[in-house]
């Protein structure tokens, strides 16, 4: 492998390790507060690519406007579905709720090909051509096939910087909403101790809420650079992102914000790598990122920067 | 008198019973299929359905086969091999249907293949290119679509022979879809002594959306034409992405492929892609607008997808059978029939031929071996090629 193809798989691990970033700190979030894996996550992912393809297709909305919409008619979403789904068995055991957070999956991947219908849809021609264009670095032009064509040199989509740079500003205000704001101080404390935490005069449920609300307008912004990356919408298209960015979460440790940051770019990197210097190892990609989701959990179930925690029994 | 035409009856009546074929009545026949009507496949299985119900609704309109309706049962087994076991019994034991007609998918057809052979059941068709349901034949399972080992080696021909490349990749499904296809492009080359022109074998994921990788691999390699074994939503996103890292080689597609919803979500980057294809497809053909007639009977204004042409060839085949099985058609009738169709053609199902049962036989169960090459040429589907078949 020489330096530029390296470098190559380096801006696309970082690329597609932010899209896993963004996704798995709302898995992250959910699990800090009531230890519960959101699986419906990456179809809110889903549902936040259908509606802004609706608001610019049906609704001629702009294509800025529409995708501020559908991240906040995401978080809306997030926020109906733990009123509909888990706050009334808050108190229930803890598979209860899993078992609502898959069934909540189910429910809105059937809903989507019903309602949307299952046949892949376009994305294209939503969002400004230019962010599918290519720098090309370096390089150098060729005759081939009779044809002019730049052999070798850095190809990276515009997108894949727009990507950096909308996860990095996203990071930033969420860094600031959980440690500069009220409601991510009672963020914080929730996470800690939720009785002590009520008892304190702090509306939990609402703080809940509004946690499952900011999850998923991350999960929303993910979904959008992912279909401007790889324009094609689909009913079970949050599937696999979201069983990537649970890994990731893992990875970094579950609860940790830091962790699932760390977790979601390591992933991408290391998918991204493996396959660059074994090509033939292709087909085994998923299956390595969820033998990592095993190694982790065998070998340090806490993952890289998650708190041990310790059960007195 | 009186007594003995009554008594006649009786037994008439009586041997009817005992001898009437499953499924068989006197003003209708019942067969029945499996596809997946829920879960992520079903965009597929719904369409198939769709043909294949608009083809039977225009055989009942125009007074049926031989005098009796068709009644086609559609069980939903949404692409799970166990419940596609469960419905396909469900459907011979309880339903009592005659045939089993266009089955989706390679791991519920493979699951109930032999269950139906043993039970002497039809089976024609199914939504599989698969070359196992043929090879070695069973007596009651007809395949129609091309098996992936054809293609294989038809694309591999087609590359070297016609179009000369030298040196070619392949990206495929990391199935047994996928693993069959490599298999037969690489015995083709290997047979015909063009072993070195295969330079590039990339197995990829079957949820993967991503091909920055493989890509860069193909550039780096200095192919100049890539396999593309793969479906929809797959392809067109392997397409879009070639086309903007600038990946310069002919794309060549599996049959899976000729479809408007490729160019739909490819764009630009689907012009010039090449994909086998095995249907007689030609928008000009007095045959195909009748094809497109009939659908609209039923499903008023919509343009039927390859997977719809796919369930419509399913009933034609079935139906062309059924009619040369006679007055009182059996199963046993059926397959006679099926065995004889020589070079038959439908409004779109292309030339078939079965040839009698023969354990030793590996071709008596497999209807199509000859495929063309269609591109997309100013975000349409032309024909480029004519038929194209390889000698065994």
């Amino acid at each position: 492998m020489n330096l530029y193809t390296f470098l190559q798989n380096l801006i696309n691990g970082l690329s597609l390790g932010s899209l896993y970033a963004l996704i798995a700190i709302g898995y992250t979030m959910v699990y800090g507060i009531l230890r519960l894996i959101n699986f419906a996550h990456g179809d809110v992912f889903m549902m936040a690519v259908y509606f802004a393809f609706f608001l610019v297709t049906l609704g001629k909305v702009p294509w800025l406007i529409s995708f501020v919409i559908a991240i906040l008619a995401a978080a809306l979403l997030g926020f109906t579905i733990d009123r509909v789904a888990y706050k009334p068995i808050r108190n229930a055991p803890r598979v209860s709720a899993l078992i609502t957070a898959i069934g909540v999956s189910f429910f809105l991947e059937s809903f989507a090909v019903v309602v949307f219908s299952g046949i892949p849809r376009s994305f294209r021609n939503i969002y400004p051509k230019f962010l599918n264009n290519m720098l090309i670095l370096g390089g150098h032009e060729e005759v081939k096939y009779g044809r002019n064509v730049i052999v070798g040199g850095l190809r990276i989509p515009i997108v894949s910087f727009v990507i950096l740079i909308v996860t990095a500003i996203a990071l930033v205000i969420l860094w600031w909403i959980i440690y500069k704001t009220k409601i991510g101080m009672a963020m914080r404390a929730v996470s800690v101790d939720i009785p002590t935490t009520s008892l304190m005069g702090v509306n939990v449920d609402g703080v809940i809420g509004f946690t499952f609300a900011l999850g998923s307008a991350l999960a929303a912004i993910g979904g959008l650079l992912w279909a401007t990356r790889y324009p094609q919408l689909w009913p079970y298209m949050g599937f696999m992102p979201g069983l990537k960015a649970f890994i990731a979460a893992v990875f970094g440790g579950i609860g940790s914000i830091q962790g699932a940051v760390v977790g979601g770019f390591l992933l991408g990197l290391t998918e991204i790598m493996l396959v660059g210097f074994f090509p033939k190892m292709a087909g085994y990609r998923d299956a390595f990122a969820f033998l990592i989701l095993i190694l982790i959990l065998s070998v340090k179930p806490e993952g890289l920067l998650g708190k041990r925690s310790v059960v007195k029994v | 008198m009186k007594k003995l035409l009554l008594s006649v009856l009786f037994v008439t009546i009586v041997f009817s019973f005992v001898f009437a074929e499953n499924g068989v009545y006197p003003d209708k026949i019942v067969i029945g299929s499996f596809q997946a009507l829920s879960g992520p496949v079903a965009p597929i299985g719904i369409s198939m359905r769709k043909g294949m119900d608009a083809y039977f609704n225009w055989v009942n309109a125009n007074g049926g086969i031989n005098g009796r309706k068709i009644e086609f049962i559609v069980a939903d087994d949404a692409f799970n091999p166990s419940k596609t076991v469960v419905e396909v019994k469900r459907l011979v034991e309880q339903d009592k249907v005659f045939a089993i007609v266009g089955g989706l998918g390679t791991p519920g057809c493979l699951a109930v293949a032999d269950y139906l052979n043993n039970s002497s059941v039809p089976f024609v068709y199914q939504g599989s290119g698969s070359s196992t349901l043929a090879i070695p034949p069973k007596k009651y399972v007809f395949t129609v679509q091309p098996n992936y080992t054809t293609e294989g080696q038809i694309m591999a021909k087609y590359l070297v022979e016609v179009l000369g490349k030298k040196r070619i990749g392949i990206v495929y499904r990391a199935d047994d879809a996928g693993q069959e296809e490599l298999n037969g492009l690489k015995r083709w080359l290997v047979e015909h002594g063009y072993s070195s022109a295969l330079v590039a074998k990339l197995p990829v994921d079957v949820t993967r959306m991503t091909f920055d990788n493989e890509i860069l691999k193909l550039m780096e390699l200095n192919v100049d034409a890539v396999v593309l074994s793969m479906w929809i939503p797959q392809s067109p996103n392997f397409l879009k992405q070639a086309y903007e890292y600038g990946l310069d080689a002919l794309l060549l597609g599996n049959y899976v492929n000729p479809d408007p919803t490729v160019i739909a979500l490819a764009g630009d980057a689907a012009e010039g892609f090449q994909a086998m294809a095995w249907v007689m497809g030609d928008v000009a053909d007095e045959s195909f607008q009748k094809y497109i007639q009939i659908y609209q009977e039923t499903f008023n204004d919509e343009i039927p997808n390859a997977y719809a042409a796919a369930g419509f060839i399913a009933a034609e085949v079935f139906t062309e059978a059924l009619r040369r099985a006679g007055e009182e058609p059996t199963r046993e009738s059926l397959v006679k029939a099926l065995e004889e169709m020589n070079g038959w053609k439908g409004l779109i199902t292309p030339s078939i031929t079965y040839k009698p049962y023969d354990p030793n036989d590996k071709y008596c169960r497999v209807g199509i071996r000859q495929m063309y090459v269609m591109h997309v040429e100013n975000q349409v589907w032309t024909t480029l090629t004519d038929w194209i078949s390889v000698a065994e």
